[in-house]
């Protein structure tokens, strides 16, 4: 019914591979058992959710004042602010403060953001080199794959897929098991920890208050980069913002439980500024918007307090079956659904929210309480207004509602299909339709419609009890 | 007080049971049924595919039909309850007039195990419901819409005798989803074969369904794939419990 | 200063406030969950639950003797070892924490850890605690010139001195006491650790040690 494209066979494709379902369902499994955990000693899980979506509306709706009082206090700190409107932008902001400090090697810890403006790339091509050092980008960015998940970059990868990367690209020799391997990683990254001279981050919030921000990792890969080289500079985008300190402990409750099924990270840093020693001595912070002023103005703004935790993906049964790095962007799954055609525009990737059963399981689960699932439902409203529904939807939905209005119409329609399919089935199955109803049939029987509908029935035979 | 049951277009058309049996059930429970007459669709499918002016257009005549009676409307699907209940106020919120009776509607739209629990206040044991077979219960996503969780479960465990086997994510959704299942067959087919291999894991005799649109892709899939299911809507199960009631 | 961001943000909420947003300042206090009046031992006790759930070891040691029984059990052999707030330590033990090393291993003085063939190739770090949070289990360190943070990062192990006193009971203690701290000396960065470095990213299979150490002690000292 939809006019496929890029993204639409590349779900064929995954759906084929049943290895990836098997290593979706386990691990997603397993995230979501942790999650609902550890959830269980928030008490009154709702209550949290409520408080965490008032802190985020909170800051949105003085977006404009939190950010100003964020960046005077941080550039009192000594924190160079850079603002960004577009991913180019960002991405040559980065490429000058690295040629203004002979920088050609930076180590980076994992960032959406930086996925989302294609900075690696984007340095590549200025001879500057990127090094992922989260494990899981590591695997991928040798592999040179997309992260297949916002929190689990590599879960699309088995152990063996791991050694056969390791072995063709850094050499590796061991046995194929997730504990050499990974001690395999500590020992190629520690050289670029102690060479590299500008370390780069995401953000996972910044405090406008006390100009200070956060990036949380289990690793340890985010302490490196932001206090190990000289240089070190945050990428945020520009809603990644609460008001107040005691807004970011109860939002860190949150993220580490909602994500990982953890009271918090490992590690959470907190970047106040420069130091003098034991830190960075340059720091910058570049603010992006990237169509997130667009988002704000628009009814899709409740998108913005998403913290990125990747609750919605874990539980999401379409995710469970085609993962992450077939979504036209970085973002994947109910959260990318709905980020995705805002940023990258609906004609790009008008078919992402389609590839959804409204089931709602990411709407319940969500920590800040976005209504994904209705945003996925206007954005596919939105589609159908710029008539990018395809032709066949486009005809057929104003036939049904014509049908629905008119029970004369309707019913008649009901004894249509079943006079038209009753020689197409067997014992009350029909196997074969063709065209748009072949796409049902191909996969799954369709009952025979029943004899008499139960309308038609009462009226025959009135709606008293059976035995009447 | 009076009651009126919203058959379904799929109830009405492919399991007509299951609304029989709805009817079947208040009589039992001495409560006055009737069925409007000339009921269609509540208008579901055109606005999960996005197309929010034929929805409404659906809607209108749900809505011209039930505004003119009175008391719970009863309705053997979830989805279906929830459509009326929480999407026809967002559906009509620029059009006073009929987000005024849209929203009348919303509080007297009820799904049917909704009804027996929260509003009849039921206890199957009363009713000496009764049932020697194992089941098993799928969990329709919209009942997260309606705020229902243990309620179905909860009936199931009233009924005598009844062996209930818990269904590995039983709250995950069948792959259905309207449009979705001919969209992408490919990835309704994977969300419905999991969902298949836990009712067989489960080893129950019976699939307790809630929404024919479950029903007819969870169904269809394990007809196709040769690994037939035996199940009822969850009326039909609580009809056959309560057995010819002659009190 | 004009910025074309803010201004058109600022813009955009003028024309569409969010409305019925509810400052959250009131019922941020209903984010707790550990209860401020906890006592003294309550708190240690559930400090040492959690960070011993997150993988963390928890010693709790009387007096100087002990420690430096305990700092002989887990230092073995000819270790390299670095001391960050050696004179806080100095202070509250009322002993150069250095002398409690066992003879046996290397003591590395902070100023050689200006080079990075030292910083890397550490085999323990000792810190002192800026704070610890009971209800996550964590410790918090503050960057000073004697490397707590990088020290704790580059070793294979970091061993922890804390005393009771140092311990907050939740989250939003922290983020006060946080406040308090930049509100008087502003320029420290902090790090929160919770536990030693640990990954799932290969089929989420759990290996501890990936950049960060292996293993955390935390001593925690009877007042
Ligand atoms: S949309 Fe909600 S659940 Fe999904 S990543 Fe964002 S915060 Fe987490």
């Amino acid at each position: 019914m939809l006019k496929t494209d890029k993204f639409y066979h590349s779900t064929v494709s995954s759906c084929d591979d049943d290895s990836l379902s098997l290593k979706l369902f386990s691990a997603l499994d397993r995230q979501c058992q942790k999650r609902e955990d550890i959830c269980q000693e928030l008490g009154d899980i709702e209550h949290f959710r409520e408080l965490a979506k008032a802190i985020r509306n909170n800051a949105l709706s003085k977006l404009d004042s939190c950010l100003s009082q964020f960046t005077a206090k941080a550039q009192e700190n000594g924190v160079n602010i850079h603002w960004a409107q577009t991913s180019q932008q960002a991405c040559k902001i980065t490429a000058k403060i690295a040629q203004d400090n002979n920088v050609t090697e930076i180590v980076k810890s994992k960032s959406m953001i930086t996925e989302e403006i294609g900075l690696n790339q984007f340095l590549k091509d200025q001879a500057i080199e990127v090094i992922e050092t989260d494990l899981g980008e590591f695997i991928i960015q040798l592999a040179d794959h997309k992260p297949s998940h916002i929190v689990l970059p590599a879960i699309h990868l088995s152990t063996d897929d791991v050694t056969k990367i390791f072995q063709d690209k850094i050499g590796y020799d061991g046995p194929p098991d997730p504990e050499s391997l990974t001690k395999a990683a500590r020992k190629y990254l520690r050289d670029k920890f102690k060479s590299a001279k500008m370390g780069i981050s995401g953000v996972n919030f910044a405090v406008a208050e006390q100009g200070l921000w956060t990036i949380c990792t289990n690793e340890g890969n985010g302490r490196y980069v932001s206090n190990k080289p000289d240089i070190y500079l945050g990428i945020m985008g520009m809603e990644r913002i609460v008001e107040d300190i005691d807004h970011l402990s109860v939002l860190l409750k949150m993220l580490g439980r909602f994500a990982t099924g953890q009271r918090i990270t490992q590690y959470t840093n907190l970047t106040h500024g420069p130091c003098a020693k034991d830190g960075p001595s340059q720091v910058h912070l570049i603010i992006l918007d990237n169509g997130r002023s667009d988002i704000l103005a628009s009814k899709y703004r409740d998108i913005l307090r998403c913290i990125r935790c990747g609750a919605c993906l874990n539980v999401c049964p379409v995710f469970r079956n085609i993962g992450g790095h077939i979504f036209p962007g970085c973002y994947s799954g109910p959260m990318g659904s709905v980020l995705l055609p805002l940023l990258l525009g609906m004609e790009k990737a008008k078919n992402v929210p389609k590839a959804c059963t409204l089931c709602g399981k990411c709407t319940e689960v969500c920590p800040v309480k976005i209504p994904l699932d209705e945003m996925i439902l206007e954005l596919r409203n939105d589609a159908s207004q710029a008539k990018m529904g395809g032709i066949i939807e486009k005809l057929s939905m104003p036939i049904g509602a014509k049908v629905m209005q008119s029970p004369f119409l309707f019913s008649t329609a009901q004894k249509l299909m079943r006079l038209g399919l009753k020689p197409l089935s067997k014992s009350g199955w029909v196997k074969w339709l063709p065209s748009i109803p072949g796409r049902w049939t191909k996969v799954k029987d369709l009952p025979l419609p029943a004899k008499h509908s139960y309308q038609s029935e009462i009226k025959r035979k009135g709606s008293g009890p059976k035995d009447e | 007080m009076d009651t009126n049951v919203f058959v379904t277009c799929l109830a009405d058309t492919f399991y007509p049971q299951a609304a029989r049996s709805v009817t079947n059930l208040l009589h039992k429970m001495k409560i006055k049924v009737s069925c409007p007459p000339g009921q269609t669709c509540c208008g579901q499918p055109m606005y999960n595919a996005g197309y929010f002016k034929d929805a409404r257009k659906a809607a209108q005549s749900f809505i011209d039909l039930f505004g003119n009676t009175e008391g719970p409307i009863i309705c053997p699907s979830a989805s279906c309850a929830a459509m009326v209940k929480v999407h026809y106020p967002k559906l009509f919120k620029d059009d006073p007039v009929m987000a005024k009776k849209a929203d009348v509607l919303s509080g007297r739209i009820y799904e049917f195990t909704e009804y027996l629990v929260k509003y009849a206040k039921i206890n199957l044991a009363d009713l000496n419901a009764e049932f020697n077979d194992s089941v098993t219960f799928h969990q329709s996503c919209h009942f997260r819409h309606l705020g229902v969780t243990d309620e179905p479960m909860n009936l199931i465990k009233q009924i005598k005798n009844i062996n209930y086997i818990p269904l590995q994510r039983m709250d995950q959704c069948c792959g259905f989803g309207g449009t979705f299942s001919v969209n992408y067959p490919h990835i309704s087919k994977k969300v419905v074969a999991d969902k298949v291999k836990c009712i067989h894991e489960s080893g129950a005799s019976w699939l307790i369904y809630a929404d024919a649109g479950c029903a007819m892709n969870i169904l269809g899939y394990a007809n196709k794939t040769d690994q037939p299911i035996k199940a009822m809507h969850i009326a039909e199960l609580i009809d056959k419990a309560t057995g010819d009631l002659s009190c | 200063m004009n910025n074309p961001i803010i201004d058109k943000i600022a813009n955009t909420l003028k024309i569409k406030p969010f409305d019925n947003c509810q400052n959250p300042q009131l019922s941020i206090a209903r984010g707790r969950l550990i209860p401020k009046d906890l006592t003294g031992p309550q708190k240690t006790e559930l400090f040492s639950q959690r960070a011993i759930s997150s993988g963390s070891k928890v010693h709790h040691l009387k007096d100087n003797q002990a420690l430096k029984e305990k700092l002989a059990e887990i230092i073995t052999a000819d270790k390299r070892i670095a001391i960050a707030g050696g004179q806080r330590l100095k202070a509250r033990l009322s002993d150069d924490p250095a002398a409690l090393l066992p003879e046996t291993c290397q003591y590395i003085p902070a100023k050689k850890l200006d080079d990075d063939s030292e910083l890397f190739n550490l085999n323990i770090a000792i810190t002192d605690a800026h704070l610890a949070i009971a209800e996550t289990g964590s410790i918090v360190l503050a960057s000073d010139e004697n490397y707590p943070r990088l020290t704790s990062l580059t070793a294979q192990s970091h061993i922890v001195i804390l005393w009771p006193d140092q311990i907050v009971a939740d989250m939003l203690d922290f983020s006060s006491a946080l406040k308090e701290q930049i509100e008087t000396n502003p320029n420290h960065s902090y790090t929160i650790i919770s536990g030693p470095s640990k990954t799932a990213d290969i089929e989420m299979k759990l290996v501890i040690g990936v950049h960060g150490p292996g293993q955390l002690d935390i001593i925690i000292m009877e007042s």
